[in-house]
């Protein structure tokens, strides 16, 4: 599945990726870093991810941007000052802890702000599985590029090889 | 040094290189601006202290073309964390120059955090970064042997002149050089 997965990113052209580690996307992560066709950019903060996908996407690239939601809450002020603001087109894959399949204690508040948050900015995000990310992912790109804006895609659960 | 000379130094260079350049809010933009507007600016005008990763992210899509990040001493505080990052994917077109007078020149001048600290330890605390330099020994760096940290000690002092020109018309403009 994960190399559907960048077989049909690199079809697309979707070859620079930035991020920052959550456990249930480690195996995507992983597989881009390891496949000399992808650039992964390990940023050390999800803001950075967010000024790193504006920067490629000015200069003409299609990133990815694969975080937590928790860091998708870190970054809402990049978020907003650059990449809603210089309208730059690209893919955010985000680990939406907190939800159905998720029994740990600390992640709950991040899926409830995530989830009110996303909704009042009025974001598009839509909810994929991981057997659709292969098909889902390029068509969020062509999304984003025909609106100008991000798009985000959430995972609710880890990766079952 | 005037931060206005400072930018008339770093245009210069970038010239000689064909170089692109991502600038800060407020000051970094508007005196970029003024020393000379180009379509290899990228002026940002709404997140603070994102030049540097905004620059990573152009220079790891245009690999072949030298990119130049120029922050502010209070933006680039706001943004430490970028330095490990680039250290880390050590991109060889990048050269981060950081314009530090001490105050945030667009807030009252209040002071930054950054006073007293040694930016000329950058590569020494970042290995990835190849060298430190001076902004007055900018020529003797060797783009695509990067990446570079460059000090550029400047005068706080008068506001830049403005206005700025609308972001989106700046990402078109920007990306329109790599189409």
């Amino acid at each position: 599945m994960i190399d559907d997965i960048l077989t049909a990113l690199y079809e697309h052209n979707i070859t620079l990726t930035t991020g920052v580690p959550d456990g249930w996307i480690v195996p995507l992560i992983k597989a881009l870093s390891e496949d000399e066709r992808f650039d992964y950019i390990p940023a050390a903060r999800e803001e950075e991810c967010f000024g790193i996908a504006a920067g490629a996407a000015m200069a003409g690239k299609r990133p990815l941007v694969l975080i937590q939601n928790s860091g998708f809450l870190n970054a809402v002020g990049a978020y907003t000052t650059l990449c809603q603001k210089y309208q730059t087109p690209f893919v955010c894959l985000v680990a939406h802890r907190g939800g159905i399949n998720d029994s740990n204690g600390y992640d709950p508040n991040k899926y409830r702000s995530f989830e009110a948050i996303t909704r009042s900015m009025n974001l598009f995000v839509h909810n994929a599985s991981w057997g659709s990310l292969a098909a889902d992912i390029p068509k969020a790109m062509a999304r984003s590029e025909g609106a100008d804006e991000p798009a985000f895609i959430t995972l609710t659960e880890g990766f079952k090889p | 040094m005037k931060q206005a000379q400072a930018f008339e130094v770093l245009v210069e260079f970038a010239e000689q290189h064909n170089a692109l350049i991502v600038a800060d809010i407020g000051s970094q933009s508007l005196w970029l601006k003024h020393a000379k507007d180009r379509p290899q600016n990228l002026y940002l005008s709404g997140p603070m202290g994102m030049a540097s990763s905004v620059a990573l992210g152009v220079a790891m899509a245009q690999k072949d073309r030298l990119v130049i990040a120029a922050c502010g001493d209070g933006a680039l505080a706001m943004n430490l964390t970028s330095l490990a990052t680039i250290s880390s994917v050590a991109p060889k077109n990048l050269i981060v120059v950081v314009m530090d007078n001490g105050v945030y020149e667009f807030t009252k001048s209040l002071p930054t955090p950054t006073d007293g600290m040694d930016w000329s330890k950058i590569s020494a605390t970042h290995p990835g970064f190849k060298g430190t330099s001076d902004i007055s020994d900018i020529q003797n760096i060797t783009p695509q042997n990067g990446p570079h940290f460059i000090h550029a000690p400047i005068e706080p002092g008068e506001l830049p002149p403005g206005p700025g020109i609308h972001p989106v018309d700046v990402h078109h403009r920007f990306k329109a050089l790599f189409v």
